[in-house]
């Protein structure tokens, strides 16, 4: 009878101990169609490689505003992907965890410096958020237009155009009767992240940036005279012709080949190389300055909420998703780079001999994250009106720039300087 | 407790629950708007205490030139939109309301623009006002040679003209349809009796018809 019992007390005991390790996550990840079988997978993949915990992937209409208004309601999952540059608002507001513990420390030490960078939260040290794929951006080319204007194609960073020598391109390709705007510079895509991901660069290119890292005060910085300049030379291209308007619509490079280059990033590979086959041509980013050539780069990335309590299986499933095949897959499905340096020669695309190397010498020596603070949902807002207003109004360069300028310190103020991050 | 006194209170006992959902979804949150307002309060929580800020918040929107330009556009778009709108949507609805023929077909594809999402209405317009070679741009070549081109939405001179037009067509069979309803609701007899009368059709419409509009006009 004492033998029965203790068996029975010892199974319940055992099955307690099993149930209470099973853990069930859920995830939310963007609703992207490129993403969507990349997602797909990585949940069926994760379920068939163990047995302890299971994963539900839930990509997510309206990703942005579904994450404020979970916040709010106290109803975020346990795991979910969360864009770069908005990470510190995220940390500042106390919704994420760091994450260095649940990471695997070998998968850490092989991220992209500029992906280690983009999810370390400046105050502590900590990292909140680590992405499976980087991003940057390079001058798209037609070959066929570029070769019958005479013109010679730089192969690698360190004989990129210097912005002169741009402009020099941008007036023989306008020449071209097949040509009817030489540059697209996407702004057909609107007000939003890409003009920071996209203008950005060409200030630090010389020097400048949106707002002074260390003291995190923008004016001054922003609206430098070096910034003003800057921006003055793009507002002439417009006013010359040069640039894809916005009205014209987002084909003009890959569809209508109007356009002989274009500026956007790495998301556009499978529309350019299928649009322009074999006269597709990928150029370094054009130096503005001393700096050299700089694109942006990052992009979403795994986060946990403060709120979440299922460490250990949120650990298991972050390191299986970091792990060398599956970031080597996101990259292969949706045409991003790999985040570790070790995934890189797996990839077709992205290896030394691959059609996209030059994306992955761009992210190792020339990409600059962008201000990684809590004002970053404004600063990036105001500096994208301001872009907008330049690139497609005749706005006054300088009366733009200083009211970007205006808009984020004042915010800073409106928040006492987001401590710890002080002014 | 008399029947009066009975009768009121069960009386305000049934509309207690509209009193209270209104209180809830409007009142309370419009009052908290108010105060709000003279705060540094944030939509998303965060670490440090919100502050009274006077009338701070209101200072910098009354300063802010994209406030006012945003503000001019949309009386500017209101004044431009609603006339055209019951102009082409009064006239659409006399047109479908006389005895044409097909004027079936004619009304279904009338109301074709209500019927469209409105990402699909904006792709259509996206494709007439295309540059440089658009729809409306192809016109346009006709009269000013090949290669002109205007820039309808990027030009600050036509981008307001453009959206009106793009707005009037996409919601007129709304008034259509509250017209034609109403012209249709006008007894056959009316019209007889004011041609009896030696009615025009000018001061037929006026009394008949133009009325039924009126009433219309004011219920659209």
């Amino acid at each position: 009878m004492k033998l029965k019992t203790l068996f029975l007390i010892g199974t319940a005991v055992v099955s307690f101990s099993a149930t209470a390790r099973a853990e069930s996550l859920t995830v939310w990840v963007i609703n992207g169609d490129s993403e969507k079988p990349y997602f797909a997978q990585l949940e069926e993949k994760y379920n068939a490689s163990q047995s302890e915990n299971t994963v539900d992937v839930v990509p997510i209409p309206g990703y942005t505003q579904a994450i404020q208004a979970a916040t709010l309601s106290g109803d975020l999952p346990d795991v979910m992907l969360v864009d770069g540059p908005n990470m510190a608002s995220l940390v500042w507001t106390g919704t994420l965890q760091p994450i260095d513990d649940l990471l695997d420390p070998e998968i850490k030490k092989d991220l992209l410096p500029g992906i280690l960078a983009q999810g370390t939260y400046g105050p502590d040290g900590k990292l909140y958020q680590v992405g499976p794929y980087d991003s940057s951006e390079v001058l798209w080319g037609n070959r066929k237009l570029l070769e019958e204007a005479g013109i010679e194609i730089p192969t690698s960073v360190d004989d990129a155009w210097t912005a002169d020598q741009l402009e020099d391109v941008l007036a023989k390709l306008k020449a071209l009767p097949a040509v009817e705007w030489p540059l697209d510079m996407k702004l057909s895509d609107g007000v939003g992240e890409w003009l920071t991901y996209g203008w950005l660069p060409f200030l630090e290119s010389n020097g400048g940036d949106v707002i002074d890292r260390e003291t995190w005060v923008a004016d001054g910085t922003m609206n430098s005279d070096a910034n003003v300049a800057i921006m003055e030379r793009l507002s002439d291209w417009v006013n010359k012709g040069y640039i894809v308007p916005a009205s014209a619509g987002d084909n003009k490079f890959y569809g209508e080949k109007t356009a002989a280059l274009a500026w956007v990033g790495n998301w556009m590979w499978s529309t350019h190389e299928k649009g322009l086959g074999d006269d597709l041509v990928l150029i370094p980013p054009p130096s503005f300055g001393d700096k050299g050539p700089v694109s942006s780069n990052g992009g979403f990335g795994w986060a946990v909420p403060a709120s979440s309590t299922k460490l250990n299986a949120i650990s298991s499933f972050l390191n299986f998703s970091m792990s060398r095949e599956q970031v080597g897959l996101y990259a292969d499905i949706t045409g991003y780079i790999p985040a570790r340096s070790s995934a890189v020669s797996f990839s077709k695309l992205y290896s030394s001999e691959g059609k996209g190397a030059l994306f992955v010498d761009v992210a190792n020596c020339c990409t600059m994250v962008r201000p990684v603070h809590p004002a970053y949902p404004v600063i990036t807002s105001a500096f994208a009106n301001a872009v907008d207003h330049i690139m497609t109004g005749k706005a006054d360069v300088r009366d733009e720039l200083d009211n970007a300028a205006e808009t984020i310190d004042e915010d800073i103020e409106d928040n006492a300087g987001y401590p710890p991050f002080g002014r | 407790m008399n029947i009066r006194k009975k009768s009121r209170l069960q009386q305000y006992a049934m509309l207690s629950p509209a009193i209270l959902a209104l209180g809830l979804l409007f009142a309370l949150p419009f009052a908290l708007s108010f105060w709000f307002s003279f705060t540094d309060q944030h939509l998303v929580p965060r670490p440090i205490p919100t502050r009274f800020i006077g009338l701070r918040n209101y200072e910098r929107i009354l300063t802010d030139d994209d406030f006012w330009q945003a503000v001019t556009n949309t009386i500017l778009f209101s004044c431009l939109v609603v006339p055209l709108q019951l102009v082409v949507s009064l006239g659409t609805a006399l047109i479908l309301n006389a005895k044409i023929p097909f004027r079936s077909a004619f009304r279904a594809i009338a109301i074709l623009p209500l019927l469209l999402p409105m990402t699909v209405v904006v792709a259509i317009w996206a494709v007439i006002y295309r540059i440089p070679n658009g729809a409306l741009n192809a016109v346009y070549q006709l009269v000013a040679g090949p290669g002109a081109y205007i820039d309808w939405l990027g030009s600050s001179s036509t981008a307001m003209v453009s959206v009106v037009v793009l707005s009037a067509w996409a919601t007129f069979p709304y008034q259509m349809l509250i017209y034609l309803a109403g012209l249709q609701d006008i007894s056959p007899e009316l019209y007889e009796a004011a041609r009896v009368d030696g009615a025009t059709p000018g001061s037929g419409f006026a009394m008949s018809p133009g009325r039924a509009c009126a009433m219309s006009t004011s219920s659209s």
